[in-house]
């Protein structure tokens, strides 16, 4: 979408519902969704990370599974769906959902990719309808009738 | 493309800064993090190779309250500038809403400048986008250098548009003009963000019935 797009409320407490069973599910410590630009569209954690943190994990998630998407895509191969990274602590899993957006699982040696695979693929189905209407809904639409954004005044945009 | 979120009450933005190598494009990320206040910046991430040139991209994330009634987070990223970085550079096109193109303003590096600027139209083509549509600036860096081309001759070459982009002096490594363009970028990205959506606030919401689908 040229514009861009837009979550409402109710989406987004829907989003957090199904990471957090996610993250109960696949026994996992966090779980982060993003869109291919970057952008964080929901998080959830059984520890508290700060902002900064959960920003850039989404710019990280999203460049790491662009570039092995195209890396795929070198070699020929078209259903490029997830990356799973196996550390000695921890280990990381990124997939893709419809509409351009990734989910990335952190989860510790105790869990077995199996289960976070398994488990992964049952929440995207599960939230698949609400992000393809996400993917698909402009700010006008998601904020209702009255949205109007308006800049402040002040020519400083970070008030240095 | 912008991402609203209006749970958390929050406007994403995604501004690049791309130019030829070496041209100072990190530089100003890193002066940036720098002298931006506390409560508006985050922690920076560099994706470089052992003699610090980008490999993938520079990260940093800003927050701004200039849009009443929301957070506005500008991510900012930089490309790599080595030619064979291409790829790399396209990706990070993605979902792009702003630009800085940072030029070198030294003679010599005047053919690098032109060829960055048309590589940045043709990657912007793999994501079947023109540059006309997505707000740009132009940041001539270096000027502290003594063998650098005139801005009206920069400007000339650079400037080309139809529409002509706003441009600025720069010393990315002493800090001169680097904050003033990104000023200058968040407000051009934001004022056509407004523009953009303010034009929609009339119509009416879909029922939220059909919208939303219960995760359990
Ligand atoms: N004299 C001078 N040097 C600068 C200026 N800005 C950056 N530099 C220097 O130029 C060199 C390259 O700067 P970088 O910021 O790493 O360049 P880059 O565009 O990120 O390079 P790539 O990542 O390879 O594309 C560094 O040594 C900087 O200190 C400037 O305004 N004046
Ligand atoms: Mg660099």
């Amino acid at each position: 979408m040229e514009t861009g797009y837009a979550i409402t409320e109710k989406q987004s407490r829907a989003l957090d519902t199904a990471l957090s069973d996610l993250l109960v599910l696949a026994e996992a410590e966090s779980v982060f969704m993003s869109d291919h630009g970057g952008n964080l569209i929901a998080c959830c954690s059984a520890e508290t990370h700060n902002d900064g943190l959960i920003q850039t994990v989404a710019a990280l998630a999203a460049g790491a599974f662009n570039a092995t998407r195209e890396l795929a895509a070198l070699v020929k191969e078209p259903e490029f769906r997830a990356i799973y990274h196996q550390g000695s602590n921890r280990s990381i899993y990124i997939h893709a959902l419809p509409s351009d957006f990734i989910v990335l699982v952190v989860f510790g040696e105790a869990t077995p990719v199996g289960l976070v695979k398994l488990y992964v693929e049952r929440t995207g189905r599960e939230i698949e309808s609400v992000i393809r209407t996400i993917g698909r809904q402009d700010a006008a639409t998601a904020g209702k009738q009255a949205v109007k954004f308006e800049l402040r005044d002040g020519d400083d945009m970070f008030d240095r | 493309m912008s991402f609203v979120n209006f749970a958390k009450k929050e406007i994403n933005f995604k501004i690049v800064y791309y130019g030829p190598a070496l041209c100072g494009k990190t530089t100003n990320l890193e002066v940036l993090h720098k002298v931006m206040p506390d409560e508006a910046r985050g922690e920076m991430t560099m994706l470089s190779t052992q003699q610090d040139r980008t490999l993938y991209f520079d990260f940093l994330p800003l927050k701004s309250n200039a849009i009443k009634g929301f957070i506005s987070r500008f991510q900012l990223y930089t490309v790599p500038g080595q030619s064979i970085y291409n790829e790399t550079r396209r990706l990070v096109l993605t979902s792009v809403d702003g630009i800085v193109f940072v030029a070198d303003s030294q003679w010599e590096e005047m053919e690098h400048n032109a060829e960055s600027f048309e590589n940045l139209q043709d990657n912007l083509k793999g994501h079947r986008r023109k540059l006309e549509d997505i707000p740009y600036i132009l940041q001539f860096n270096k000027r502290d250098l003594p063998n650098i081309a005139p801005v009206e001759y920069m400007d000339f070459m650079l400037n080309q548009q139809e529409e002509k982009a706003a441009f600025f002096e720069s010393v990315a490594s002493q800090c001169v003009g680097v904050y003033e363009a990104l000023n200058m970028i968040c407000k051009i990205v934001m004022a056509q963000f407004i523009r953009e959506h303010n034009m929609g606030a009339t119509t009416e919401a879909p029922n939220e019935k059909d919208l939303a689908v219960k995760a359990s």
